[in-house]
């Protein structure tokens, strides 16, 4: 099947700046995707040239199997929320949600059905006649979301949508969101740099870093089988080992003089192994596993698990312990840890 | 804020007092309020007398105003002059601000300055330099002559002219009333408009033209109160026989010296001015006006 959106080397530059530096993505019809990375990644540079807001530099950008980027935004039927909401002061919750259909000439009675119909999926029916300045920020913010579905768009953008509320605010609107995705199925491109939030909305996730995707995976795959460094560090709490390579393509020799087996093979002479904090055990190890003696430096309780932070093999390292250890978990001394080999997974060698 | 609402935050309660506070508000008001009382409401207590009392108490001086067809005359052509300046200003100030404020940087900021320069030009110097513009040997004419318009058409003293005149005059506060409701448009608001399906022209009359309506009734507002009580520059450049209220009124002090009708004109007028502020009250409230 055709992809739905697809980016092709996409580029975009800003004078001596390249915002977006070659971005190719393909979108399946109805599907959930996050742009994750850190500010200032190209993230919304992206989304802007999706939405036509932005013209781009190089590349193409086909939707439903045609080219768009010569389009201006409002040719385009792509449906988009804004950061700061953008709803129009001057109209009522109601006109703000039958804006698109008006400037597309719908008949009336259409328009209020279809107001009616997504005012109640956004659970705001009473409040229909009330101008925006009326209603608190996650009110408004679901305004803007039926807005931007009303007029049933090819694709829906969002920009950091949660990025102003508070906690409690965000998590429930993003079990909203997620149920009005399942509702409406309409193919969502969601920014945002809450590596949390994209693993908890996603269907897929790519990782953006300097203006380049570094990887575009499922959850689970990008968090467990992340392609570079960068990804390993920014999804999750991650160890990473460097060292080299040694005779049998799965072992990673440290600096320090340990060999530790990988669950597959080491592409470069110049590697690293991720273990995730979870997977490391304290205490003697069964046959065949990896250890290492850690040297404590800190440990906190937090609740469920004592985080437990220090070196090893000349690396930074944390794991969770069991809070049953606390009494014997000391700053300076040392703890044995040890980790399946399966669980540790090979990095390439930084780039640059 | 109420007293009762700033009596329940403490942090207001405790804010230390400046100096200035000792002093009581009244007393540091009290001149600009003598002054205002002085110079202002003395003289439109007098007018307000004199209108029901000369020569004779009574309501005679605005039965008389009221009833003779040649002063209503003047009232309806003074009415009809202000609302044609009021639209031409709007038609011609809209498309400029719309473009200072959509300019902005360094075009915005010269415009806006020449825009605000005329303020410091005198009147009274503009107007004279309508009369060399419009005059039998201004460049109006010259070129009319060169169009084959021999004699041209007389356009000074005339009602035209004061037309012409006011608009000029009055055109940049409507622009800079405009300017400053477009200017804090929230230039997002203009890119969801069009990302939801809006052509330009739908954006313009949807979500600018609503957004700047305050903007067009302050200016309008402005301007039609001006014009109705313009007094200078149709004098200078307009037509002696299609008067406006305020000339009709220097008529009648300066020449019939009758004081009362004088007065009671006077006095109409700031009721019809008074009239349309209530009307902009009712529809915008003041308050806007100041902001
Ligand atoms: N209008 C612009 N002019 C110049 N540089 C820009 C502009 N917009 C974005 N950039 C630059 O492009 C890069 C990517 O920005 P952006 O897409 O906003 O990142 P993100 O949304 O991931 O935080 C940044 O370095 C930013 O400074
Ligand atoms: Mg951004």
């Amino acid at each position: 099947m055709r992809p739905h959106l697809e980016l092709i080397d996409v580029s975009k530059r800003y004078g001596a700046t390249a915002a977006v530096q070659g971005v190719s993505l393909s979108v399946a019809e109805g599907e959930f995707i996050s742009l994750l990375g850190p500010s200032g990644s190209g993230k919304t540079t992206t989304l802007m040239m999706i939405a036509g807001f932005e013209s781009v530099s190089g590349g193409h950008i086909r939707l439903g199997g045609t080219t768009v980027e010569e389009l201006p935004p409002h040719e385009r039927n792509i449906g988009m929320m804004f950061q700061n909401y953008a709803l129009f002061p001057h109209m009522t919750v109601a006109q703000n949600i039958g804006f698109p259909l008006k400037v597309r000439h719908r008949p009336k009675s259409e328009i209020k059905a279809a107001v009616d119909r997504y005012l109640e999926m956004v659970g705001l029916s009473a409040h229909a006649h009330k101008r925006p300045a009326q209603l608190s920020g996650g009110q408004q913010q679901r305004v803007a979301l039926a807005r931007a579905l009303v007029f049933e768009p090819r694709l829906l953008l969002l920009d950091e949508p949660l990025s102003a509320l508070d906690k409690n605010l965000r998590e429930q609107m993003q079990q909203e969101l997620r149920r009005i995705h399942r509702q409406v199925g309409v193919t969502t491109i969601y920014v945002t740099h809450d590596q949390g939030e994209a693993m908890m909305l996603s269907d897929r996730i790519a990782v953006f870093n300097h203006g380049r995707i570094e990887q575009v995976g499922r959850p689970d795959e990008v968090y467990e089988r992340p392609a570079t460094r960068f990804t390993a560090s920014f999804i999750g709490d991650s160890n990473i080992i460097a060292g080299r390579r040694g005779e049998a393509a799965d072992i990673l020799l440290t600096a320090d003089g340990n060999a530790l087996r990988c669950g597959s093979p080491l592409a470069d002479a110049q590697a690293a192994l991720l273990v995730r904090p979870e997977k490391l055990h304290v205490g003697d190890a069964p046959e065949g596993a990896n250890r290492l003696s850690l040297k404590i430096g800190g440990v906190v309780n937090i609740g469920v698990a004592a985080m437990v932070t220090g070196s090893a093999a000349g690396q930074e390292i944390c794991l969770r312990a069991p809070v049953s250890l606390l009494p014997s978990l000391r700053e300076g001394e040392t703890l044995p840890v040890w980790w399946h080999a399966a669980d540790g997974w090979p990095l390439p060698s930084p780039q640059e | 804020m109420s007293a009762a609402l700033t009596g329940l935050r403490p942090e207001a309660a405790h804010r230390p007092r400046t100096r200035l506070r000792a002093v009581p508000t009244w007393l540091l008001i009290a001149p600009a309020l003598l002054y205002m009382g002085v110079v202002f409401l003395l003289p439109l207590a007098n007018t307000a007398w004199v209108s029901f009392s000369d020569p004779m108490p009574g309501l005679h001086n605005y039965i008389e105003v009221l009833t003779t067809p040649a002063y209503l005359r003047i009232y309806r052509n003074t009415t009809l002059m202000a609302l044609l300046v009021t639209g031409i200003c709007i038609v011609m100030a809209y498309p400029l601000a719309l473009y200072i404020a959509r300019a902005g940087g360094a075009v915005g900021a010269v415009l806006l300055a020449a825009t605000g320069l005329s303020f410091w030009i005198s009147f009274l110097v503009r107007t004279y330099a309508w009369t060399v513009i419009l005059g039998s040997r201004g460049p109006v004419s010259q070129v009319a002559r060169w169009m084959g318009y021999d004699p041209p058409p007389v356009l000074l003293f005339t009602s035209a002219a004061s037309i012409i005149g006011m608009t000029h005059i009055l055109l940049p506060f409507m622009v800079l009333s405009i300017y400053v409701v477009l200017a804090r448009i929230d230039p997002v608001l203009l890119r969801a408009a069009s990302g939801l399906g809006a052509t330009r022209g739908q954006t313009f009359r949807q979500v600018v033209l609503p957004l700047s309506m305050p903007g067009i009734i302050s200016g309008s507002l402005l301007v039609f109160v001006f014009c109705l009580g313009f007094y200078v520059t149709p004098a200078l450049i307009g037509s002696p026989r299609d008067l406006m209220v305020a000339s009709l009124i220097a008529t009648q002090i300066e020449d019939l010296l009758a004081f009362g009708t004088a007065s009671a004109m006077a006095m109409l007028l700031l009721g019809a001015t008074l009239l349309m502020l209530a009307v902009y009250d009712r529809a915008l409230g003041l308050a806007n006006l100041m902001k």
